[in-house]
């Protein structure tokens, strides 16, 4: 396989409250190599702003790059209360 | 010992003894807070826990700092004592100054034991300690104690500190009626409306006849490790906080019609349904019939959730509370079949002056008219008609309940010691309509949607039961999980400003304390630590409440499948939830049974607790 080949990048997705009623609350997601957080969820008209972006488990920037086999979890701020 | 007073307060109020001791190095390997209270209760109990009654001299009740108190933005103080609710240690968190009042009078919380012969109340003043008569005080609410109590106090301090100009007032906490008259599930409240709700440790402080703890602190907070780091990440956080602006404006009440509509997971009618679409509801309609000020946060939180509610006409006029939070739109609202804003003001308002936990108190509400929905519990049983949605019968059973009188007297047990009574009173199964996890009313978040955040084993495994605040989850280790809730609580912060994320809060935490502190080690050391410790007090529980592996487990009705919404016919399967407790007990180190391991003790320093292990499977028979 070249190196210049767009390799396809799997994900699971993990979302809350409107967003897991409209997508599902887990969902595998394909996404393209050296995708961003941002980019993925803009394909699902998610915002960043208002939730944790965590990446198996660490919070991470809305500007980091998706490694194949990645858990993203959109975690609310707020909950509970 | 940066970060830390470096002293604990010593009560005893049997003798009427005070005297101050030292904050030692092992106290500090659970940090503080929830931590620090749980090891001091092993420390002391351990060896004879399950003979402690929550509700007797022998337990202590712990007011408590952590490190980042005063320090952090917002403002709470943790309250941990053997809960008797769950009969476990339980870390309650509320927002009161008592906490940082105390830091600056020199000591990091208060070890409360024994019981007083007559009513009493604990003034600290830096380094004056007093335990003065309240018997003047017992009886009162919140209103009325704020009007007498706290302002005589605050009138005393004005004339000690003459030259220095008007001190601010010292802060208080305090009981009602509930917590004087034992009701498992009273709280020790705050400023009118903030209370310790989980944990019923209400009870625990009016079984000591203490009326009201009040402090004054006058020195500055202790010293801090890295000045510089510390103020620039204080700023930074500060910035960030300022930007939760759904929170600004409408606090969590934006949840009493959107957790229903959106995530199916409300309490409707005694969890019957997780499902509504009443747009009365609507926090707007709280905006426009209830709000006097939109904006109010405690000391030093930039965050403003709280909104003051004030009933200015109509039947409950009077009545104050804040917002009310969305618990309690749930718990004093949709579980007992109420939508209209009044009504939910005026109960949350009620729930407050009895010093009550408003979201035990509307799970025990909301089970009493289920019951009677089902003929359960008649009119005879309970006096009157005790219809869905009739707020003016649950505040009469309220009264009941607070006085102890008649069905009164079987409900202010809780959910689940009421459960258990009418069981046997009426010859049916009225656990199955009880949704409490270890003798612990479930907070209002469902888990049979798997649209919230609460899901599966979020209670079943959990060491404070039904607790909303301390929920589990898999990955055990991740954001979460027990363990990241298990920080906040014995770092003492609020949940609701844990934005800038838990890995920065540790490492802001560092700065105080100079600490170096990581994720990985709060995880694997200082947190599981914590987990081990509650987990095994929860295990050894008594005198009156024993739990088994077999309780890490949901309430029947979170099985049933929900009857309406958009995920209509959704239940999870008790396979899959046994299977993940299974999976939880590995990750955290329990054994098949749940019991945490022996080999894994030893190697967080708890060699010692083996002692318990031991006496937990001798119980089990195992």
């Amino acid at each position: 396989m070249s190196s210049s080949m767009v390799m396809a990048v799997k994900v699971t997705l993990v979302l809350y409250g409107e967003h897991a009623l409209k997508h599902g609350s887990r969902l595998e997601f394909e996404a393209v190599e050296g995708e961003t957080v941002e980019e993925l969820l803009g394909e699902l008209h998610i915002g960043t702003e208002g939730h944790h972006l965590l990446v198996n488990e660490r919070k991470v920037g809305k500007d980091h790059v998706l490694k194949d086999g990645d858990v993203l979890k959109i975690l609310p701020f707020v909950y509970g209360g | 010992m940066k970060g830390y007073a470096g002293n604990l307060i010593d009560v005893d109020l049997s003798t009427g003894k005070v005297k101050t001791v030292e904050l030692d190095e092992e106290m500090i390997r659970f940090y503080g807070g929830r931590g620090l209270g749980t090891y001091i209760l092993w420390r002391e109990l351990g060896e004879r826990w399950e003979e402690v009654d929550p509700l007797g001299g022998e337990n202590l009740l712990l007011i408590l700092t952590g490190p980042l108190t005063g320090y952090y933005p917002g403002i709470k103080t943790a309250v941990v004592s053997k809960s008797p609710e769950s009969n476990g240690v339980v870390g309650s968190v509320v927002s009161s100054e008592v906490g940082i009042e105390l830091k600056s009078a020199g000591y990091d919380g208060i070890i409360i034991r024994g019981k007083a012969k007559e009513p009493v109340y604990l003034f600290v003043n830096d380094d004056e300690i007093e335990v003065r008569d309240a018997s003047r005080y017992w009886g009162m609410g919140g209103v009325e104690l704020h009007k007498a109590l706290l302002k005589e106090v605050h009138d005393e301090l004005k004339k000690k500190v003459r030259l220095r100009g008007i001190p601010k007032e010292p802060a208080m906490m305090y009981i009602g009626r509930g917590g004087e008259n034992e009701v498992r599930f009273a709280a020790i409240m705050s400023k009118l409306m903030h209370a310790a709700g989980y944990g019923g440790f209400g009870a625990v402080m009016g079984s000591k006849n203490l009326k009201a703890v009040l402090v004054k602190g006058n020195g500055p907070l202790p010293e801090v490790h890295d000045r510089e780091k510390f103020k620039t990440m204080l700023r930074g956080f500060q910035r960030e906080l300022l930007t939760l602006t759904t929170f600004r404006q409408w606090g969590t009440g934006d949840g009493g019609y959107s957790v229903g509509k959106d995530r199916s997971s409300q309490p409707v009618r005694n969890w019957q349904e997780e499902y509504h679409d009443d747009e009365r509801i609507s926090v707007v309609n709280f905006e426009l019939k209830a709000w006097v000020k939109k904006y109010w946060a405690d000391y030093g939180c930039p965050v403003n959730c709280m909104k003051i509610s004030y009933l200015r006409y109509g039947p409950y006029r009077g009545a104050i509370t804040d917002a009310p939070d969305y618990e309690l739109m749930a718990y004093m609202g949709t579980n007992l079949g109420i939508f209209e804003p009044e009504k939910i003001v005026y109960l949350s308002y009620l729930v407050d002056e009895l010093g009550l936990d408003g979201i035990n108190a509307g799970n025990v509400l909301g089970f009493a008219a289920e019951l009677y929905q089902r003929g359960i519990l008649t009119d005879e049983d309970i006096g009157f008609r005790l219809e869905w949605g009739d707020e003016r019968a649950f505040a009469r059973l309220l009264e009941l309940i607070v006085e102890k009188k008649d069905i009164g007297e079987v409900l202010a047990e809780g959910t689940y010691r009421a459960a258990k009574r009418i069981s046997e009173m009426k010859g049916v199964d009225a656990l199955k309509y009880a949704v409490h996890v270890k003798g612990i009313g479930v907070g209002a978040h469902g888990i049979r949607s798997d649209l919230d955040y609460t899901k599966d084993i979020s209670y079943t495994v959990s060491v404070q039961g039904g607790d909303h605040t301390a929920t589990a989850g898999l990955p055990a280790k991740g954001y979460e999980g027990e363990l990241v809730n298990a920080f906040y609580d014995s770092a003492v912060i609020c949940m609701f400003t844990t934005k800038p994320g838990f890995e920065r809060i540790i490492e802001f935490g560092n700065a105080l304390t100079g600490f170096d502190l990581t994720p990985e080690g709060w995880f694997n050391g200082t947190g599981l630590r914590i987990l081990h410790l509650q987990r095994i007090l929860l295990l050894l529980g008594g005198p009156d409440v024993y739990w088994t592996p077999e309780d890490d487990e949901n309430p029947p009705r979170f099985y049933e499948p929900l009857p309406s919404g958009p995920v209509k016919g959704k239940a999870p399967s008790r396979e899959e939830i046994r299977a993940k407790v299974g999976q939880y007990y590995e990750e955290v180190g329990y054994d098949e049974h749940g019991i945490p391991k022996e080999g894994v003790l030893e190697e967080l320093g708890l060699g010692e607790a083996k002692r318990e292990v031991n006496r937990i499977r001798e119980r089990l028979g195992l």
